[in-house]
């Protein structure tokens, strides 16, 4: 893409913080960085990398989505999962605030 | 219904706008539009002034336009812009990479959208926005519980690992822990506490956790409460956490005590809830035991499983909201 076309998309107030921006080093590498690579005890428990629908649901989905014009789209993680976050089914329970 | 405009704030792919919004033209014959609020960037449609100059307008999914003052009601469901699908945060533009670029975009879309509802929606809002934030928080919600007088475990959120072990020797380790928040990251499962667990400080200091007194049984309850209405499904499920195991859990629906039902109204009420999704699970003996309120839980698994007809349900009664509002209005 050409320097012009980039620059078109950045919205007018970015004009004059890009520079500043540049030496901030990421949060993220920072944090892993000062506890060591050590993870909340939460995070021993995750979840199986499957969740298996029964048949059942997934007719009803497919039924729904097809008597509402929702495209299905291929599943990123995995086959939907019923309410968990971080399943990537869009059956999220909530909105993460 | 006459004239019946609703909107449904969610992002994009979302099953249950595309079903309850067919459900409420069907049944009600009511103009819905669906706003995709990870979908702002680049849609040219964002537009506020503090005179009457310029319209107060969002934009709605199929290239619509939508003014804010038109609406009767708001389906608050998934207003954070936090799209459901990898890196989980507003849609850009293929051409903006910058990372600052993005974070502004992102940030003043969310807060120009934020602005426009807060100062030109008048109508009813399913959940009120500041009610459905405070009631996503697990401490605010068990101490809502606590008042209502149902039975919760016995639960300790906490980082002190002293504190957290007291607690947990005190049930013998019988003790579930889980996020307090969740993460789109990665899916996480409550479980069970042991000495390993226990023996780490820098895990255990690092963030608060939920450690609640675990609940023996397979019974479990969602229950779907639509202002007035309770809908109650019984899960059977051998397994911890039934999410990850629908494939080997039954769904059937499942009748309350009045005495109970009227608890739950009292969380509702406390919470300042209209529309919301418990979780519980029933002792061996049959008392159900708290776990959760959803806000804006997930329903349609519940009607793909049990057959019963949620959906409708659901649309009927963000019809009749409106129908209260506007007998208010004339009263």
């Amino acid at each position: 893409m050409k320097k012009e076309t980039m620059k078109g998309l950045l919205p007018a107030v970015m004009m004059f913080v890009s520079a500043l921006s540049a030496t901030q080093p990421a949060t993220a590498a920072s944090n892993q960085e000062t506890q060591g690579g050590q993870t909340p005890a939460v995070l021993r428990f995750k979840a199986p990398t499957e969740f298996p629908e029964s048949e059942k649901l997934q007719q009803y989905v497919n039924g729904v989505a097809s008597e509402t014009g929702y495209i299905m789209r291929a599943p990123v993680g995995g086959p939907h999962c019923a309410t968990i976050s971080g399943s990537d089914g869009g059956w999220d329970d909530s909105d993460c605030f | 219904m006459k004239d019946l405009r609703i909107a449904i704030m969610t992002v994009e792919m979302d099953l249950h706008a595309y079903a309850v919004r067919k459900a409420l033209r069907d049944r009600h014959g009511a103009v819905c539009h669906i706003v995709e609020t990870d979908c702002f960037a680049d849609s040219g449609r964002l537009t506020w002034s503090p005179t009457e100059s310029f319209a107060p307008t969002l934009p709605a999914r199929e290239g619509r336009e939508i003014d804010v003052r038109s609406l009767d009601l708001i389906w608050w469901r998934r207003p954070n812009g936090t799209s459901w699908q990898p890196p989980h945060g507003p849609k850009m533009p293929p051409g903006v990479t910058d990372e600052v670029a993005v974070d502004i975009i992102a940030k003043d879309c969310k807060a120009t959208f934020t602005g426009i509802m807060l100062n030109e929606f008048r109508g009813v809002w399913i959940n009120n926005p500041e009610a459905s934030r405070n009631a996503e928080n697990k401490l605010w919600q068990l101490r809502a519980a606590t008042q209502a007088g149902l039975r919760v475990p016995r639960t300790l959120i906490s980082q002190d690992p002293a504190s957290i072990r007291e607690f947990c020797r005190s049930l013998n380790n019988n003790v579930i822990v889980k996020t307090v928040t969740g993460t789109y990251k990665v899916p996480l499962s409550p479980g069970k506490v042991d000495e390993a667990l226990l023996a780490s400080d820098e895990s255990l200091r690092l963030s608060p956790a939920i450690y609640q007194e675990k609940i023996s049984g397979n019974r479990h309850l969602r229950i779907q409460v639509f202002g007035d209405q309770i809908h109650a499904a019984l899960i059977t499920c051998d397994q911890l956490d039934w999410r990850f195991y629908l494939n080997k859990s039954t769904v059937e629906p499942y009748s309350l005590s009045s005495d109970f039902e009227s608890r739950i109204h009292t969380v509702m009420r406390l919470l300042g809830l209209r529309m919301g999704i418990f979780d519980f699970k029933l002792t061996p003996e049959g008392d159900p035991v708290w776990f959760e309120v959803n806000p804006q839980g997930q329903f349609l698994f519940i009607e793909g499983l049990s057959e019963v007809k949620l959906t409708n349900v659901f649309t009927d009664f963000l019809a009749n909201e409106v129908v209260g509002q506007r007998a208010r209005a004339v009263g």
